[in-house]
């Protein structure tokens, strides 16, 4: 299926000059082989109060994620593995859901959705690896429907190869005193598209995104997350750490939209970037779109190096730049990595970030 | 009644000031429409040296070619067969306020301008419709070598080849559809020299009045300022309302030169039947400034975005400014900034306000290249939406191809805030009163770069009246 419009298009377009308005055409979802995507090296483990269900669940469609309704519906349609979920009660377990690229299993384009009944409580974890030197694909779509009261958490831990492509769309539907929380971390892949769109519909529902990428090498990295508030006293809180080596090239769109009748709504995004080389490309553009009188939103970006008279302070207490340089990406990713609710993976994305930052250079 | 809860209401601008007319009295003016006869007709009567005639016909075969843009206001109400491009008042540029036709000349005294020239301005242009009808400047600026005529006219002098050298050559006709528009059928408009050293201690101002219903004003405003100098220009807009759409798509080019520095600001207050399609651009070299200052308030529909090029170590920019908008009019505006040089800065502050079914997006691009080592950036954008009827955008982009840097951006959006008028109320102020002091304070920040007389301009336009209890 040939997609038409632009991957993780800006929702109100502006110069295109600017580069900004989607995704560039080089990041595009890639055809569907003849033989199809293979079959996929995918496992999920169970909390209590989770359970699959053998139909998508009606309550999770009808919105679309970040990536756009094509990219979606071409997901939805292509993918080579889907699991459907039901949550309900308070589970104080985690639900993995395990996806590994190898050379027998390079491609996994899997669906995933999750409906939270009423009142639940549940947190998933998605993990996505792939072997060091396979060229593959990981293009996920999970939709997330959390009805009244409900309480999701989703942590995704992308840490790809530096020669797969990643692409990510998450759409989420926030009922009466729902919430949803997203902990992104997306740390590998040669192109990584992501974009999550939450709908924050009725009264008192709240979007949290706190996501973090390291981009290098000669990768691509676009980001489109949007918040729609169109009901009362809703909240969003979208922020994002990030650091930039080589000749990485990347794009974030942040856009928080109030809606007619999204009173009292709140939304407040942020981007902090580190840059390690004069070769980075940094885009951003963090929208705030109103139709409401009686809100308040915010947003705030920064770019730049690490701060020099930090560096030297930091070495005045006799550590040398590159542990300086750890210390202080540490520090930018630590809000997001210590939510990640399992120790072992913490470790495992501390470790990832180890790798990757011995070979960045900081001091030109 | 003391039961009704009433909305508050901030009052649209009060437009009666502007909105008068008087009989179209042209010698000459073109048919409606775009075509190479128009524009060959227009050359023509503008007796353009055989450059500039090639020019225009260049340009509007790029306007032929080039798409409307892809973003931005819909500019569909906008009908570029129903557009007079050229139309030629009945006098010839006069130096005296005496020579000019009574009915031009009562225009501009109305709107104030022989008086602000007496007053506080070391020179004054006055453009109606299509050609400039005054432009006188004073004695001792003259003296020390500054230049401040019609363009016209500086194309026919001895300025003729530096103009040639620097005419649309920062906003070139390829940059956009109005950019080639404006290429092709260019009328007005002034040109500043100002020499090497010189301080222009009293600002220039220019003044464009468009009188006749239906027609395009394209004027080109040319500001070279050398080394070492300073220059405050101010230009002003306004026209009376028609029922047809009119059309405004100036130029304003600037050279900033080593370590000069040029203010240029603008109250812009087209009547509501007005596309202000405008292109704005300086370019400053080595330890130059450019400083703008803008006022965004008439307009059907507003794109207006000045882009200044920091091309020299040092370069610096800011951008001041404030967009309100009323019942019907999509107020897109903005600035741009190039760090092309190291150690180069910028700083954009804006103020939006929306009311009544208005739009008022605020539009930005900092774009840092790979030479602008330990560049600073900093862009700060506030809304007001005083109903929710309107609406409000914050559009901001960062390019960043530079590691060295350090950019930020903050945007906020909100409403009144209850607990202020709450407060204000409590030290004894009406509620009204409360509500008018808050507006009033957040476009104070704008007002204060105002020249003084503009200042008070601006407070006029903000004719904020509040009534109501909380609703």
């Amino acid at each position: 299926m040939n997609t038409t419009e632009l991957l993780n298009a800006l929702p109100v377009t502006t110069w295109n000059h600017l580069r900004v308005n989607g995704a560039p055409k080089e990041a595009n979802l890639p055809e569907r082989p003849e033989s199809g995507w293979g079959e996929t090296n995918t496992a999920y483990e169970l909390s209590d109060g989770v359970r699959c269900t053998a139909v998508l669940p009606q309550e999770c469609t009808g919105e679309y994620s970040g990536l756009g309704k094509e990219a979606d519906l071409r997901i939805h349609t292509e993918a080579n593995f889907s699991r459907f979920f039901l949550a309900e009660g308070v589970s104080e377990g985690i639900t993995y859901l395990r996806e590994k690229l190898d050379a027998q299993h390079p491609n996994a384009v899997t669906h995933t959705a999750i409906h939270a009944k009423s009142g639940s409580k549940v947190t998933f974890v998605q993990i996505i690896q792939s072997d060091p030197e396979v060229e593959g694909l990981s293009a996920s779509l999970t939709q997330i429907a959390a009805e009244p009261g409900a309480d999701v958490t989703l942590v995704q831990l992308q840490l790809l190869s530096g020669k797969s492509k990643r692409y990510n769309g998450v759409s989420v539907k926030v009922a009466r005193d729902a919430r949803v929380k997203i902990v992104r971390a997306e740390l590998g892949g040669n192109i990584v598209v992501t974009g999550a769109r939450a709908m924050l519909g009725k009264t008192a529902g709240a979007f949290d995104l706190s996501a973090i990428y390291y981009g290098d090498g000669d990768s691509i990295l676009d980001f489109n997350d949007v918040a729609v508030h169109t009901g009362r006293d809703t909240h969003s809180e979208m922020h994002t750490a990030g650091v930039l080596a080589d000749r990485c090239r990347k794009t974030l769109r942040g856009t928080i939209d109030f809606r007619r009748g999204a009173v009292h709504a709140v939304g407040h995004e942020s981007e902090d970037v580190l840059l390690f080389s004069p070769e980075v490309r940094h885009r951003a553009a963090p929208l705030i779109l109103c139709t409401e009188e009686n809100v308040e939103g915010q947003h705030a970006a920064s770019a730049g190096r690490l701060d020099e008279n930090v560096l030297y302070y930091l070495a005045s207490r006799g550590l040398d730049p590159q542990q300086a340089m750890r210390l202080m990406v540490d520090a930018r990713f630590a809000p997001v990595v210590d939510q990640i609710p399992d120790k072992v993976l913490r470790d495992l994305v501390r470790a990832s970030l180890e790798r990757r930052l011995e070979h960045a250079q900081i001091l030109g | 009644m003391a039961d009704e809860v009433k909305k508050t209401q901030v009052e649209d601008i009060d437009r009666s000031f502007y909105d008068f007319r008087y009989e179209v009295n042209a010698s000459f003016q073109t048919d409606a429409g775009l075509t190479p006869e128009i524009v060959k007709q227009i050359s023509e009567e503008k007796n353009d040296p055989e450059w500039m005639r090639e020019f225009r016909l260049k340009s509007l075969e790029i306007y032929n070619r080039t798409p409307l843009p892809n973003w931005g206001p819909s500019l569909e109400g906008l009908n570029m067969d129903g557009i007079v491009t050229y139309v030629r008042p009945n006098t010839e540029m006069q130096a005296k306020w005496a020579d000019v036709p009574d009915d031009i000349k009562n225009t501009f005294e109305r709107l104030g301008i022989p008086e602000a020239e007496r007053a506080s301005l070391a020179g004054v242009g006055a453009q109606y419709d299509s050609e400039v009808v005054y432009h006188n400047v004073k004695k001792e600026v003259l003296e020390q070598g500054v230049v401040y005529t019609d363009l016209e006219s500086a194309l026919k002098s001895d300025h003729a080849e530096r103009i040639k050298e620097h005419f649309m050559h920062l906003v070139p006709p390829t940059d956009h559809k109005f950019a080639a528009l404006h290429g092709a059928v260019w009328s007005g408009g002034s040109y500043v020299y100002v020499p090497k050293g010189v301080s222009v201690e009293i600002p220039l101002q220019s003044y464009f009045r468009l009188n006749a219903p239906g027609a395009g004003q394209f004027e080109h405003t040319l500001i070279i300022v050398e080394e070492g100098a300073y220059l405050h220009f101010i230009e002003g807009c306004s026209a009376p309302k028609y029922n047809v759409a009119n059309l405004h798509a100036g130029c304003v080019e600037i050279y900033v030169g080593k370590n000069a520095r040029v203010r240029y600001s603008t109250i812009e207050n087209w009547s509501k039947n007005m596309y202000n399609l405008n292109t704005k651009r300086a370019v400053c070299e080595a330890g130059g400034t450019i400083e703008w200052v803008s006022g965004s308030f008439g307009s059907h529909t507003s794109c207006l975005y000045p882009m200044s090029v920091l091309k020299g170590e040092g370069a610096r920019m800011e951008f001041t400014g404030i967009t309100f908008a009323g019942n019907g009019q999509d107020l897109d505006t903005g600035a741009q900034v190039i760090h092309a040089a190291p150690n180069t800065s910028s700083h954009i502050v804006t103020k939006s306000i929306a009311k009544d079914g208005g739009v008022s997006n605020f539009r930005s691009a900092v774009a840092v290249t790979k030479d602008a080592k330990n560049s600073k950036s900093a862009v700060s954008c506030e809304s007001l939406m005083l109903d929710e009827r309107s609406r409000s955008d914050t559009i901001p982009v960062m390019d960043i191809a530079c590691d060295r840097v350090d950019v930020g951006h903050e945007a906020k959006i909100g409403r009144i805030s209850e607990e202020a008028v709450f407060y204000l109320m409590s030290r004894g102020l009406t509620e009204e009163d409360a509500r008018a002091l808050i507006v009033g304070g957040f476009a104070e920040p704008i007002a204060k770069e105002l020249p003084l007389e503009y200042a008070v301009e601006m407070n006029n336009l903000i004719h904020l009246e509040m009534q109501g209890s909380i609703g």
